[in-house]
């Protein structure tokens, strides 16, 4: 079990981190999902060591005086820092040196073929792919057998259709592993297909941390659910189960009489002709083999699954809103 | 990082700077000053009126003058004559292309009496062109081209390479010609490159000693020159002093003005990772441009140092070995020793000269790697200095300063400290863009792998930085052997080096000895061109700012 305390970091005046805390169960994959400067990686270098003002303790150590390279975690950098005058084996190779490995030779041998690069041990890293960098830095990291596995947007700088595949890979390897890892990214796809856990950063400060599906499906708040994309948000009036919404009058359940504002997340939008409510048809966009559509009424917009050809714009549409599926905060 | 832990480690690298500061301060710094103290104390003291008369009498205003013009219309005339063969390297690729970008740098490393020499005999009356303009402005001038053509072409031909392609695509799409797309977009692109090389080649054709000593006679003068003159001739070193003075203020102004140009090269050329632009010549025209220029080059390149071998292999007229025997012996018309012994000597001071050098430059390299602040760039400046400064302001400073608190006049030991003086910027120059390329990222990882904070400069910058290492070792190397101007101060006439030694020799009446000189001239430029070589077997991959 990871546990950090307070990790603080100015830089240049600002608060990068404010106190952060975060624990990370063993043999969990922790996701740090956050956009960029909001502080993830910063987070993770003073896990690792390399930022101090942190209590850091694993499995009941406390770690707060353990300099860097003698804490026992591996790090992944985002932009991969191969080092260029060693081969991919001795880049491999260099942890295991460091700590004293009996026979790294074999054990280069079976991490590259576990990230299937069998092989590779004579190549100039600057020969190497995308992928395949990604791969030996992701290799160099596992080696030593860190106990916590730490990645830095190990995807970041790849394009859309290897990393897709990678993640995939990186996700069924860290399951296989059964290590303990935090996952830093700001791609809501890539945390939800690696992680079991997720903590949201923004500006520093923690906004929410929990399970997948809990923070998915019950963001903490508004600014939570922004984050994740919810970004449909309306003032409704409810009166004896009859919602006043601005496409419409439909009958809901589960909020009490009143003026609320409410947060509609796509899942809980359904076009059907017998729909109660009604927009006009703003836009349509493929997201991921999804197609989504965005209508409008009254100045506020809604977003929702669409299963058919794109409508002209303008089209008035009814859709049903699924009162379960509803956010309020 | 925080501030707090941000100012450990930048008091941390401070320390890196106390040696090279220290060098600096002692041996060059203090003479330095010490010639300012001497030059200005003149114009007050019971001397009176070594500053006035320097300025009425007219040598330090005519060298003034000329150091100036000579240095423009070289920098013009270097420019004009190696931009065609800029443009070749920088577009096209070419069978034998990497040996002869090579082969076109021996010229600039070679020691300047070694070119001088060369031109004595090919601009001379027994020369093959049956020309005589020794002592003419013209030897000088073609002299100078002859030795910065490397500079442009290097320096230009890589900003090329390393253009970023879609600019000039953009602009073809946008409707311009080639033409039009190269003086629109590439050449105003390359620019702060080519100002930046066209700087270095005037400070050095500002600063040229070896050249205008042998090539101009008496009658051109440039300061350096000047201040030769004045300490060995007139032995009037208020009067050195004062043109020394003038000398530096004209160097600093280059210098700042040259810090300048390259910062704004760093922050402003686009760069790609690999040349793409690069090609073989397409159309008849072009393969002749290219067979054209790349032939010209060697002729303009090569024809003066094979016509100062060919001169040393002639004795009596006819094809002969002699002029090397000869350098066994001591002849009494020459030399204090056999010529032959200057080639050990310079070997010798070379070693500790290299060391030297290294040591101090790789401490400065890594601080101002490390730092990228005000305080970096003044230290950055003053590095540069010695550089810029002459070699002959450097020999005069010593032979004014370093008799005081130890007479070091006398001491051996200030001949590699001189040469390291003139070699440390060439050595930061080389190592520091290397070092600087080293991302904290590859530290940071070492770390995490468990490396140590002892290990870390041994396992990452180390070995990335070696071969940049090699190359500054090699650079040194080459200066200390060639090492004229400080060296005609400080170098004692009982142990000559080759450089001075020939100069001497080239001073006696005869064929003998002038047969010699060109022998020994050989020889210097054999031992240089094999320490440039060295050099290129490690350059690939490194980047230095020459």
């Amino acid at each position: 079990m990871l546990q950090v305390r307070g990790a603080t970091s100015v830089l240049g005046g600002v608060m990068v981190l404010d106190h952060v805390d975060l624990d990370v169960p063993t043999n969990s994959v922790a996701a740090l999902l956050g956009a960029s400067g909001s502080g993830k990686s910063t987070l993770l270098r003073t896990i690792a060591g390399l930022q101090p003002r942190a209590h850091v303790t694993w499995n009941g150590r406390v770690l707060d005086e353990v300099p860097v390279h003698e804490r026992p975690f591996g790090l992944m950098f985002q932009d991969h820092a191969l080092f260029p005058h060693l081969d991919v084996g001795a880049n491999v190779a260099f942890g295991l040196r460091m700590h004293h490995h009996p026979d790294p030779a074999s054990r280069v041998a079976e991490v590259l073929e576990l990230v299937d690069l069998a092989g590779f041990q004579r190549r100039d890293p600057a020969t190497l792919s995308g992928g395949e960098s990604q791969r030996v830095a992701l290799a160099r990291a596992l080696a030593p057998g860190p106990e916590l596995l730490m990645l830095d947007e190990p995807l970041g700088a790849l394009d859309r259709e290897l990393k897709d595949r990678l993640l995939d890979e990186l996700g069924a390897l860290l399951r296989e592993l059964a290590t303990t890892a935090i996952y830093v990214t700001h791609d809501h796809d890539e945390a939800r297909t690696v992680a079991d856990s997720v903590t949201i950063l923004e500006n520093g400060c923690v906004l929410q941390s929990g399970p997948i599906r809990t923070v998915w499906d019950h963001p903490a708040s508004s600014a939570v659910a922004r984050f994740l994309g919810y970004e449909a948000e309306a003032e409704i009036a409810v009166q004896d189960g009859i919602w006043t919404t601005p496409w419409g009058t439909m009958r809901g359940w589960g909020i009490e009489d009143g003026t609320h504002t409410i947060v509609i997340p796509p899942h809980a939008v359904e076009f059907s002709r017998a729909g109660q409510l009604a927009g006009s048809a703003e836009s349509h966009r493929y997201v991921g083999g999804r197609a989504e559509l965005r209508v409008s009424g009254n100045g506020s917009s809604l977003t929702g699954p669409s299963d058919g050809a794109p409508p002209p714009r303008g089209t008035r549409l009814n859709f049903d809103i699924h009162p379960g599926s509803v956010l309020r905060f | 990082m925080d501030p707090d832990r941000a100012a450990v480690t930048s008091r941390r690298n401070l320390l890196l700077a106390v040696p090279p500061a220290l060098f600096l301060g002692a041996f060059f710094v203090y003479p330095v000053a010490s010639i300012l103290a001497l030059g200005l104390g003149s114009a007050e003291g019971p001397g009176a009126s070594a500053f006035g008369d320097a300025i009425a009498n007219g040598p330090l205003l005519r060298a003034a003058w000329f150091t100036t013009w000579q240095a423009t219309v070289s920098t013009l005339l270097t420019l004009i004559v190696a931009f065609p063969a800029a443009v070749v390297f920088g577009r096209y690729d070419f069978p034998g292309k990497a040996a002869l970008r090579a082969a076109i740098t021996v010229p600039f490393v070679m020691p300047t009496v070694v070119v001088a020499s060369a031109f004595l005999t090919l601009l001379g009356p027994g020369g093959p062109l049956g020309v005589d303009l020794r002592r003419s402005v013209w030897a000088i001038l073609i002299a100078h081209v002859f030795y910065n053509y490397a500079v442009i072409v290097r320096s230009v031909s890589s900003a090329l390479e390393n253009l970023d392609p879609s600019l000039e695509d953009a602009a073809r799409t946008l409707g311009a010609t080639r033409l039009a797309a190269f003086r629109r977009i590439t050449l105003p692109v390359i620019m702060p490159s080519v100002v930046a090389a066209a700087s270095l080649v005037f400070l050095f054709t500002f600063t040229s000693f070896g050249v205008v000593l042998i090539l101009g006679g008496l009658e051109f003068s440039t300061l350096e020159v000047a201040i030769w003159r004045a300490t060995t001739q007139r032995l009037d070193l208020a009067l050195a002093a004062v043109i020394a003075i003038v000398q530096l203020v004209g160097v600093s102004t280059i210098l700042v003005l040259l810090s300048r140009t390259q910062r704004v090269r760093r922050t402003e050329v686009p760069l790609v990772a690999s040349p793409s632009r690069v090609r073989r010549p397409a159309t008849t025209g072009e393969r002749w441009t290219v067979a054209g220029v790349v032939g010209a080059t060697i002729l303009f390149l090569g024809v003066p140092l094979a016509v100062l071998v060919v001169r040393s292999l002639s004795f009596g007229g006819r094809f002969s070995l002699q002029n090397y025997g000869e350098l066994a012996t001591r002849d009494p018309r020459g030399l204090f020793v056999p010529p032959a012994e200057s080639i050990g000597n310079s070997l010798s001071f070379a070693i500790p000269a290299t060391i030297l050098a290294v040591g101090i430059g790789l401490f400065a390299a890594a601080y101002l790697s490390r730092e990228s602040r005000r305080l970096a760039e003044a230290f950055d400046t003053l590095l540069m200095l010695p550089l810029g400064t002459s070699a002959v302001t450097i020999g005069f400073g010593f032979l004014v300063a370093l008799d005081q608190p130890v007479d070091l006049r006398a001491n051996p030991a200030i001949i590699p400290i001189a040469h390291a003086l003139v070699a440390i910027p060439i050595v930061v120059r080389v190592t520091t863009p290397v070092m600087r390329s080293i991302r904290t990222r590859l530290r940071e990882a070492a770390s995490v792998l468990g490396a140590p904070p002892r290990s870390v400069w041994r396992l990452i910058d180390l070995p990335i930085i070696g071969r940049a290492i090699a190359v500054a070792a090699g650079f040194a190397f080459a200066v200390s052997l060639g090492e004229f101007g400080a060296s005609s101060f400080i170098v004692r006439p009982d142990r000559p080096t080759l450089p001075t030694a020939i100069f001497r020799l080239l001073g006696f009446p005869g064929d003998a000895t002038y047969g010699q000189a060109m022998a020994l001239a050989t020889i210097l430029m054999v031992l240089t061109g094999v320490a440039v070589m060295a050099i290129d077997r490690f350059r690939l991959g490194v980047q230095a700012d020459f």
